[in-house]
């Protein structure tokens, strides 16, 4: 059996790729993509330990469930970036700034 | 050190190798295909943890799904005369400050947390059937939840992304 704090520890990281990807990017697509990366470290961490728990299903269910959340949101987000596309001509976070105080 | 461990290890090295990838490259269209490797090595890391039915829905639902959907947000988003869907770093220092301290964090925790290094033997084999049968039965309440609710959010992003009628008003 493979040790549960291995899995963690791809999480972690998973995560803070995925942070960082969100913070340092300018792109709409790629936040959409971080976003994606935390989703699936916090998936490995429920399926880790969901290997030790009595009921040995529920981790993989919740997993199941947060997959399904990430396609709904995806659905959404490009829907949303599409329709921004549409009206500012660009997807760059820096340059939509409409409702920013000047 | 047996051969699970290091299957273990090559698909969480290519995994984190391209999740760097995805974090620093500069073409948005790389990024994309990089989410493609990240994806496939966590279904390889779900089949190693006996959670193969997770696996197949990973490949699925992400790679044939949602994949799908971001190189159309891609390619509906720039221009295609250019060919350069480029995208650069910014806010490089206070990016690696909050992930490198959010790393540090939670390795922290990690350290300090207490729980068995490895499972118990399952008492109860977790395959596909077993998994459908416990959906439609303690998982029912929250398995009609999420469909309804996977229901709402695609009607929704159907009518926010359709064709707007009226020509003047290209965004109502």
């Amino acid at each position: 059996m493979i040790p549960t704090s291995w899995y963690i520890i791809i999480g972690i990281f998973l995560f803070c790729l995925g942070v960082f990807a969100v913070i340092t990017r300018r792109n709409t697509v790629i936040a959409l993509i971080g976003i994606e990366l935390m989703l699936n470290a916090a998936n490995l961490n429920f399926v880790a330990f969901g290997r030790m728990q009595v009921n040995p299903f529920e981790g993989q269910m919740a997993a199941l469930f947060v997959i399904v959340l990430a396609a709904a949101e995806v659905a959404v987000g490009l829907a949303i970036v599409l329709n921004v596309y549409k009206r500012y001509r660009t997807v760059n976070l820096d340059e939509i700034d409409t409702l920013s105080d000047e | 050190m047996n051969l699970e461990m290091i299957v273990f290890i090559l698909f969480a090295a290519l995994t984190l190798v391209a999740g760097l990838g995805v974090a620093i490259s500069r073409n948005v269209v790389y990024s994309v295909f990089l989410l493609f490797v990240i994806l496939f090595g966590m279904a390889a890391l779900y089949v190693l943890a006996g959670a193969e039915f997770l696996a197949v829905s990973q490949i699925l639902i992400y790679v044939g799904g949602i994949l799908i959907l971001l190189l159309f947000g891609v390619m509906l988003t720039h221009k295609v005369r250019e060919m350069k869907p480029r995208s650069g770093i910014v806010n490089l220092l206070p990016g690696l400050g909050v992930a490198g301290g959010l790393m540090a964090v939670l390795f922290y925790v990690l350290g300090k947390a207490n729980f068995p290094e490895t499972p118990p033997a399952p008492t109860q084999l977790v395959d596909t059937k077993a998994l459908g049968l416990e959906t439609v039965t303690h998982f029912l309440l929250p398995f009609e939840v999420i469909s309804i609710l996977l229901l709402v959010a695609l009607i929704g992003a159907a009518y926010i992304s359709r064709k707007s009628e009226s020509p003047e008003n290209p965004t109502s």
